[in-house]
């Protein structure tokens, strides 16, 4: 299949494969959050727009599904745990139509991200979502996202501001 | 306080207080009178001629009734998870209503349709969007009514209004959480267009049991998160079911109809022939934004000779000549780039689904899943409950379309390489 034919949705079916292995969970949350900072990394390109649970893209709930009907994931419920999406029959081919270097930025993000929970996730998103209008201002940026996260302290939203700084932005010190 | 009500064809009567009256009557919301809500869907439903003016009554109106349902069930949830204060739930309900009734009073001429020549927002690199406009909107013009009136008792100012449709945080604190009721996957935004529009266009396609969910509407918690998020009432998954049924015939049938789409392409080409600069105002220009409307573009394109003003008022549309299935495979998509090869250059409008499924269907957040809340608190995915929800999903058909006196020609092609 042509890159064009399926777009971006092929690239989710790529992080799904790449997460497998290293995911705690690979829900809903995760998949809309991974995808948020491979949009923001210039690897995808979907609208997001932020909610009290972090950046949400319907783009991306629409393509999950649409990969589903063509095999390229399975998506499962599991009672009181949530979704849990793994590869599926046409993953591989799916896949095909992926550079290396589109692969490879996938890569990237999965290694420094891809292990943390959608708890986490969702908070670093958020962090991320408001990154450009602070300007290392971290005060601001924290009181921002507590604004839209108060269930979480500031000592998290703090560390997950350096961990964008250091994995994300490749800020040293 | 004085109290007003308006007859209202989906809702019997929708009441409204003072300061809402007054903004209603404001020049600026009159204008949506001149908005229709379905652009040219009247080309093929004769009947849907409703406009933004109606809708925007609706959606306060079923938007203050969710509102009330939400609060009277999970004033705890609202206080210690979201950390709302309650002793100003009078003045959020206000605010809602405000944010409801104008969050479509930036809309373009013939609505979504004039959103494909939105200018540029040099923030974001991408088009604005008419929420983006409304928000202008109620900052600059609506700033005197909403924060002067005399029937104004809860201090809301114009900004806050804005936030809401905007999703500023930074301004709404935790009030924040109130966005998925005016843009979420339970919003009163498509809770009234699928009933309206369908009462207008004369199809059966959008009604669901509005009651029933006003009635089990609810908050959960996400399981992978922990966040709070609407949910339904398990008694109520019925009527959930039958709102993601709706949502998917009434765009399969009206706002996707191929002829209807024929004439959203018709309208672009014009309005670009008709717009200086093809771009509308920026919202910086609100004055000038505001000047145009349904009747500003309708007299410009009466009279112009342009070719797509003239195939608009002689009925006289592109023709589909090739369209995928709904959800095509992979082979359907084959098929679909084979015949772009063999039609070639007369192609002149290629349409997708996946584009307009988000633009009619949904607004920004309208994709989430909906979640059941059994009575023991914990939550599943509708798709759990409904076989039928598991496989609607959205839509991605594609479709091709070429001039009406070129059809003939195309069908030919197409069935003499076997792909009709």
């Amino acid at each position: 299949m042509s890159k064009a034919t399926i777009g971006d949705a092929a690239k989710l079916v790529y992080l799904v494969d790449r997460l497998e292995d290293v995911s705690p969970q690979v829900g809903k949350t995760v998949v809309q959050k991974m995808m948020f900072l491979l949009d923001k990394k210039g690897v995808v390109n979907y609208d997001y727009s932020l909610y009290h649970y972090g950046p949400y893209s319907p783009a991306v709930e629409n393509d999950l599904n649409y990969v589903e009907f063509l095999d390229g994931v399975e998506i499962d419920w599991i009672k009181n745990q949530g979704y849990f999406i793994k590869p599926g029959r046409s993953t591989a081919s799916l896949e095909e139509s992926l550079s290396t270097g589109e692969k490879g930025a996938i890569d990237g993000v999965v290694e420094n991200f891809g292990q943390m929970r959608a708890l986490d996730l969702s908070l670093l998103a958020t962090v991320l979502y408001f990154w450009d209008r602070f300007e290392g201002d971290a005060d601001g940026l924290t009181t921002a996202v507590k604004s839209v996260k108060p269930q979480y302290s500031e000592g998290d939203i703090r560390e997950k501001i350096g961990l964008l700084k250091i994995k994300f932005f490749g800020i040293s010190g | 306080m004085k109290f007003y009500e308006i007859r209202d064809p989906i809702y019997g009567f929708i009441g409204l207080n003072e300061l809402e009256m007054d903004i209603v009557n404001h020049p600026v919301f009159q204008r949506l009178r001149r908005i229709k809500q379905l652009g040219f869907t009247e080309m093929v439903y004769p009947s849907a001629k409703h406009s933004r003016f109606e809708h925007s009554l609706g959606v306060m109106d079923l938007a203050t009734r969710l509102y009330d349902e939400i609060v009277k069930k999970n004033s705890h949830i609202l206080k210690e998870t979201i950390g709302l204060d309650c002793g100003e739930l009078d003045r959020d309900r206000e605010l809602i209503r405000l944010a409801a009734l104008l969050h479509d009073i930036g809309h373009t001429p013939f609505s979504h349709v004039g959103e494909n020549l939105m200018p540029t927002n040099p923030k974001t690199a991408k088009p604005y969007k008419h929420e983006h406009y409304s928000a202008a909107i109620i900052k600059e013009i609506f700033k005197d009514v909403i924060e002067d009136h005399e029937a104004s008792v809860y201090n809301i100012k114009a900004r806050d209004v804005a936030a809401l449709i905007e999703g500023d945080e930074e301004i709404l604190k935790t009030r924040f959480f109130w966005k998925v009721l005016i843009s979420g996957q339970l919003d009163a935004d498509r809770g009234d267009y699928l009933l309206r529009d369908s009462y207008h266009a004369g199809v059966k396609y959008g009604i669901y049991d509005v009651d029933r969910l006003i009635n089990t509407i609810t908050i959960g918690e996400d399981p992978e998160t922990t966040d709070p998020i609407l949910a339904i009432e398990e008694g109520g998954w019925h009527v959930a079911e039958s709102l993601v049924i709706s949502r998917y015939h009434t765009f399969t049938q009206i706002y996707f109809h191929k002829t209807r789409r024929a004439y959203d392409y018709h309208l672009t080409k014009a309005l670009e022939d008709i717009l200086p600069g093809k771009k509308f105002p920026p919202p910086e220009e609100l004055e000038d934004f505001l000047k145009w409307d349904d009747w500003t573009v309708g007299y410009k394109i009466l009279n112009s000779s342009q070719e797509d003003c003239k195939r608009i008022k002689e009925r006289d549309h592109l023709r589909m000549v090739y369209e995928t299935p709904e959800k095509p495979t992979e082979e359907d998509l084959n098929k679909f780039e084979k015949s772009k090869e063999v039609l070639g250059n007369i192609i002149t409008y290629e349409d997708e689904a996946k584009n307009s499924w988000y633009k009619f269907t949904t607004t920004e957040g309208g994709d989430v899943e909906i979640y059941i809340k059994k009575e023991n608190g914990t939550i599943s995915p509708l798709s759990e409950y409904s076989t039928i929800v598991k496989e609607i999903g959205g839509i991605r058909q594609k479709r091709l379309y070429v001039f009406p006196e070129e059809k003939n020609d195309a069908r030919n092609k197409l069935i003499k390489e076997g792909l009709l």
